[in-house]
């Protein structure tokens, strides 16, 4: 009997999930089943609709909720002050599971089914490249905040992370200019250090200077030992690091254990923020450089209130970061272009877009959106981990730098032909 | 009656799976669903046509893979390389300038034509289980050594595609595709989207008959033997390694078909989708729903589906994997027969007929 009554009880459990998936299915035409987070949802009058689409379960959730984070902060930020356009902003949040194919379901159901006005999102290349035809096909609008490879320009994204040019760049020109020579690449096997690589490898060699190895880490590889024998065979004067995730992790705790300092061979990592420091250890990473447009340190006033609020809402142990704050950046710049258009319809906000007026006073300081290819013009910044485990600015450009996705204006670039095919 | 429904309880809830099934593009039509939750459902079919496969290996045969993913995949890629072919015209694809390729290389060749196309979503993956089942099989290698080989298997895959990039757009994977029909989003293409949406129903009730016709003769009963007793099966002069490689080549050539019809609703294929978790979550699919049954496969992938696609957002974001999870556990300590298991159980036709069949499922266990 006691078995039986258990067997019930299991039941029940069982055909409840089943009751609601099946609810929510159904009831998925007009509005979702519970998605809503604030009370009163719907689309009635004094409320909008946007979607947020992050991996919140999976081997990106633990990059992709700090951008997350920074986007509610925003949200609410916006909602205290009145809102936009006089309504509250309302969120719907759907969890891309680390998986591009979900990314693309859950983004079709958002702009779709949820019919919310634009969609904040994904971290990862392939994420993006497989919810791209989907923003496309629907005419909807989705906020990239990541720093990215480039090449692409989607007439319905709005990349509000660094183009090739505003971070990779200017960061070879720097060490170029420091007298760097021999340059050693080493990424993690995937898009972004292919393409990225392969930018530098043009730029290094038109500069004169040397290429002396190239090397690929699979994404969840620890072992570096093979990887480091390399590079002291090929004595390079400076390592360019997109390994990406736990790479870093296992890179730079293995050269630490050869007791390899940033005297012996110095390092500018592309994909190491201030949360990737705290759990490298700062003390590894010190002396190391590194490529932004922003960080916790940056010295603007916005900053300042950024970073108390932020740590305010989400812990003091928190840190913000680059990616963190272009995605708080991006609800800003949507807040902008809803009011310049006067309405929050996909075609009218990216026509406000595209007139190259849609700027906001960010924690990087002044950022504006290119109308033509509708990245951001945003100042770049070299920076040196520190022992305190922050990084702080030694070199920035001279004023704010233009995107340019597909480096159209480097002549080296253009030579090298790196652009791709129509 | 009660007879009947006994004997064709799962055809008759295979009819109404399909009936409902077929009334949603009408539901489309009268504004009572989104196309996204059309778009969706085309997915779930595909996931229904491989936990299908699965269910043929492991329910009945016993042979428990967990690298399905695998074959979904490569189907997936096939179909695929086609749909992108057609999108550059046959010219070269922009991941492959990337990479360094001049023109287009000789294994993108055959994806230029469709009917060759259809043919290598089904041909590669018989060739490569084919082999792989050959050896396998013929040295008995069975249990769970079986299942770590399939899981080596497809993370060697897994690795080789994202190693390959100027090929296959490494972890990208390719996107960018629009449906064999043409593009299936958008009010000018919903003739497109209800004639994919239908075919696909229809490989699925193929499939579905297939399977059925099978598992209902000799050779089904073969199957349960080899399932329950592969040692007697060997002596009543069957030879079993061919059987199982049989009905290897079969659940893969099944898995590949539904890769090729999932890319068509999906746009794009990655290589997460020939990860080991994801060929275990097709195990838990099949787990769910019944193994054993066939239709239990089909209900299973539907369930878990509908689940995480409505769980996994607002309120239920951030624990929606935890409900899944439990529903599995619940599922295995307490219904081993999964939710087809658990109604034959509890609505018997006659009262013998329960304990035979909870006893049939323990011993299926693996």
């Amino acid at each position: 009997m006691k078995k039986f009554s258990m067997k019930m009880i299991a039941a029940f459990a069982a055909a409840g999930m089943m009751a609601m998936s099946l609810a929510g299915c159904g009831g998925s035409a007009g509005t979702s089943g519970g998605s809503e987070s604030t009370a009163g949802a719907a689309s009635g009058d004094d409320t909008v609709k946007v979607g947020l689409l992050h991996s919140l379960t999976g081997s990106m959730a633990i990059s992709e909720k700090a951008v997350r984070d920074a986007e509610v902060l925003a949200i609410e930020e916006i909602n205290a002050a009145g809102g936009v356009l006089g309504k509250q902003i309302v969120y719907v949040e759907e969890d891309g599971a680390s998986e591009p194919s979900t990314f693309a379901t859950k983004a079709e159901k958002l702009v779709d089914s949820e019919k919310v006005k634009t969609v904040f999102g994904c971290w990862t290349s392939s994420s993006r490249k497989a919810v791209k035809p989907v923003f496309e096909d629907y005419n909807s609008l989705l906020w990239y905040p990541v720093q990215y490879e480039g090449m692409e320009q989607s007439p319905n994204i709005v990349y509000t992370g660094a183009a090739p040019n505003q971070q990779i760049v200017p960061a070879i020109e720097y060490l170029i200019e420091k007298g760097y020579k021999k340059f050693f690449l080493l990424g993690s096997d995937y898009v972004f250090p292919r393409t990225a690589n392969m930018i530098i490898t043009a730029q290094v060699n038109a500069a004169g200077c040397e290429v002396v190895g190239e090397e690929y880490a699979d994404m969840d590889q620890t072992d570096f030992a093979a990887i480091i024998g390399k590079i002291e065979a090929a004595q390079p004067e400076v390592i360019i690091n997109t390994l990406n995730g736990t790479g870093n992790v296992s890179f730079f705790k293995q050269m630490a254990e050869k007791n390899y300092t940033s005297a012996n061979y110095m390092t500018m990592s592309f994909s190491i923020a201030e949360e990737e420091v705290a759990t490298i250890g700062a003390d590894i990473l010190k002396g190391h450089m590194v490529s932004w447009n922003y960080y916790q340190t940056t010295e603007t006033d916005v900053n300042k209130s950024f970073v108390a609020a932020y740590k305010a809402k989400f812990g003091d142990t928190r840190v913000t970061s680059d990616p963190a704050e272009a995605a708080y950046d991006a609800v800003y710049l949507w807040k902008a272009a809803c009011e310049k258009a006067g309405s929050f319809e996909v075609d009218d906000v990216l026509g406000a877009i595209r007139t190259g007026e849609i700027s906001y006073n960010a924690p990087e300081g002044t950022v504006t959106i290119n109308g033509e290819n509708q990245h951001l013009t945003k100042p770049v910044r070299i920076g040196e981990v520190k022992e305190d485990g922050l990084i702080y600015e030694v070199y920035s450009t001279p004023a704010a730098v233009d995107p340019d996705p597909y480096l159209t204006t480097y002549d080296w670039a253009v030579a090298a032909g790196i652009q791709p095919i129509e | 009656m009660k007879d009947m429904l006994k004997k064709q309880g799962s055809n008759i809830c295979f009819a109404f799976i399909v009936i409902l099934l077929a009334l949603v593009p009408v539901m489309f039509s009268a504004g009572l669903m989104n196309s996204s939750t059309v778009l969706f459902l085309g997915k779930c079919i595909a996931f229904a046509v491989v936990a299908m496969g699965l269910d043929l290996i492991w329910g009945y045969t016993g042979i428990l893979s967990l690298g399905h993913g695998l074959y979904f995949a490569l189907g997936g890629y096939a179909m695929a390389m086609y749909l992108k072919l057609q999108s550059t015209g046959g010219k070269i694809t922009d991941f492959m300038h990337t990479g360094g390729l001049e023109e287009l290389p000789l294994v993108w060749k055959p994806f230029l034509n469709l009917p060759l196309s259809i043919v290598m979503i089904i041909l590669v993956p018989a060739v490569v289980s084919g082999v792989i089942g050959y050896f396998i099989f013929k040295s008995r290698v069975k249990g769970v050594y079986f299942s770590i080989i399939s899981q080596a298997l497809t993370w060697a895959a897994y690795s080789m595609f994202i190693a390959l990039s100027p090929y296959t757009n490494g972890n990208v994977g390719i996107t960018e595709i629009k449906s064999v029909f043409g593009s299936i989003k958008g009010d000018a293409n919903r003739g497109n989207m209800f004639l994919l949406f239908y075919i696909s129903l229809g490989i699925m009730i193929l499939i579905y008959a297939l399977c059925k016709f099978l598992v209902g003769r000799k050779f089904g009963k073969l199957l349960i033997a080899i399932r329950d007793g592969e040692n007697r099966t060997y002596f009543s002069g069957y030879r079993v390694s061919r059987y199982k490689t049989f009905v290897y080549v079969l659940s893969a050539v099944i898995a590949a078909i539904a890769g090729a019809v999932f890319v068509n609703f999906n746009g794009s294929i990655t290589p997460s989708q020939m990860t080991i978790a994801y060929s275990i979550t097709m195990v838990i699919w099949v787990a769910i729903g019944g193994r054993g049954t066939i239709i239990g496969a089909v209900i299973g992938a539907f369930l878990i589906n509908l689940c995480e696609y409505n769980l996994s957002s607002g309120a239920m974001v951030e624990i929606w994997q935890y409900l899944i999870g439990a529903l599995f556990c619940i599922t295995i300590l307490f219904f081993k027969g999964g939710i087809v298991g658990f109604v034959k159980d509890h609505f018997p036709g006659d009262k013998k007929a329960a304990p035979a069949a909870q006893a049939k499922t323990e011993e299926a266990k693996v």
